[in-house]
């Protein structure tokens, strides 16, 4: 009769608070309109995961007597057989076949072979139009000052006793780059892709609200009112199909361990920019963007196991991500105004802060600031040239923190 | 001498300064390396007349 009623007898309090994390995340998106390919996704995900006996994650789970004596007698053999998708349970001392579900055939092909991430990217470089770099390539170096954040938040995270890799990928929530954060937390923190997921991509959403008043705090009135003369430099289309191949041989050689992020980032806009694969760039921006993120989102969503996911660290992790954002933020803001030291053409300040990735969000916040300050103020084309730089110095970052990190844990 | 080897055994708090000094310096190298190669770029291959009246128009 049990076996009947096996779905309300599985219920506990934890899998409640699941559903309750997926209703709002679900909510967040519909109603809120925070990251909603994403989150939508991840919140349907995570209930689907923990409903009774998780079917979408486990199709059938079956006694295996055979691998259970092995196991008996050779108890260092666990590792080896959960690597078989086996499960066993310590407090019988029995040892389980486990058939993956839908949810973890994606999870094992998409996310952690890094397929899924790998493929956003080609979808992002087709959609990034480095044009505003080009015509004022002076505004690279706030896309280097405002990764700070990564480091800065990796201190904080060793500190608060998470080990160097899940640090490293805890601090890539900074990096405001959801691809990136995936990818790292993927090699790095598979034990909290989750939490610093949903960190990630929450996060970037509130972008509108959690830079203003970091650079109001940093900056005065005076500097606000700076005014900036935009030079526009013209780009040929040569230089606009070079960039790409260059960029990627330059970063494949510092750091070969970024060339899945930054040569396939990279192989996008040269679809993009190439000028005879209108098609192919348009499939890119729109298809493939599309069909990966609701695949994405509901594998990362699958991620979110109420074993996993209500832990005291998870709440830590989201505390990190806001502080990442805080410290990027700051990191640019401050970066100018010790440029300002030594220049006698003063830049605006706030400028810094759009050197993070969420593009194209936070040129407009840094822009509809500087309008409110002064009406007659148009800092916007420096705000992208500085936020589109701000996606190349993020995935960068992640690819050196991807090849210092495993130098230093071995 | 300094080297890596050395960090391995230290602890992690010194690791994580050690990947910031080294992380931050090389996104800003990198970025460097970035801009030089589109100056360099835009001086090789110029916008020509042609170009210029068709991003006009």
């Amino acid at each position: 009769m049990n076996d009947l009623f096996v779905g309300f007898t599985s219920l506990n309090y934890k899998t409640i608070i699941m559903f309750v994390i997926g209703f709002i995340l679900i909510y967040l998106a519909i109603k809120k309109n925070y990251e909603p390919t994403l989150l939508l996704p991840i919140g349907f995900g995570t209930i689907l995961v923990n409903m009774p006996l998780s079917v979408v994650k486990h199709v059938s789970k079956v006694f295996d007597p055979f691998v259970t004596n092995i196991i008996k007698n050779n108890p260092d053999s666990v590792e080896f057989f959960e690597k078989l998708n086996y499960v066993y349970d310590s407090a019988t001392g029995q040892a389980y076949k486990v058939e993956p579900g839908v949810l973890e055939i994606l999870l094992n092909g998409g996310i952690l072979t890094e397929l899924f991430p790998v493929l956003i990217f080609v979808a992002i470089g087709a959609m990034i139009d480095f044009t505003p770099l080009f015509k004022n390539p002076v505004m690279v170096f706030f896309g280097a000052a405002a990764q700070f954040g990564i480091f800065a938040t990796l201190i904080v995270a060793v500190l608060l006793g998470f080990d160097l890799k899940t640090a490293s990928a805890i601090g890539i929530i900074g990096a405001a780059d959801g691809p990136t954060a995936i990818y790292v937390a993927g090699q790095f923190a598979r034990d909290y892709f989750g939490p610093i997921s949903v960190a990630a991509y929450s996060y970037m959403s509130l972008v509108p609200i959690i830079q203003p008043p970091i650079i109001k705090l940093l900056t005065t009135k005076k500097e606000r009112l700076i005014r900036m003369e935009y030079k526009e430099e013209k780009v040929s289309k040569t230089v606009k199909i070079l960039f790409p191949i260059a960029v990627t041989i330059v970063a494949g050689i510092i750091a070969p361990i970024s060339v899945p992020l930054v040569g396939f980032l990279m192989f996008g806009n040269l679809i993009r920019e190439c000028g005879v694969l209108e098609r192919l760039s348009s499939s890119a921006q729109n298809e493939l963007a599309n069909l990966v993120t609701i695949l994405l989102g509901i594998t990362i969503g699958s991620t979110m196991e109420a074993d996993k996911f209500l832990q005291p660290q998870t709440i830590l992790i989201l505390i990190m991500g806001l502080v990442a954002f805080v410290f990027d933020t700051a990191g640019g803001v401050l970066f100018a105004k010790v440029l300002n030291l030594f220049l006698k053409k003063k830049i605006n300040p706030m400028i810094g802060a759009a050197g993070i990735s969420a593009f194209p969000m936070s040129a407009r916040v840094v822009h509809k600031l500087a309008l409110k300050e002064d009406p007659t103020n148009f800092i916007l084309m420096q705000s992208v040239s500085a936020n589109v730089s701000g996606q190349l110095g993020s995935i960068i970052a992640g690819g050196l923190v991807l090849a210092l990190v495993p130098l230093l844990v071995r | 001498m300094f080297s890596i080897e050395n960090l391995i055994g230290a602890p992690d708090i010194q690791k994580g300064f050690f990947v910031m000094l080294v992380g931050v310096t090389g996104v800003f190298i990198v970025l460097i390396i970035f801009f030089i190669l589109i100056r360099f770029l835009g001086w090789l291959f110029p916008v020509k007349n042609d170009e210029d009246k068709e991003s006009n128009s």
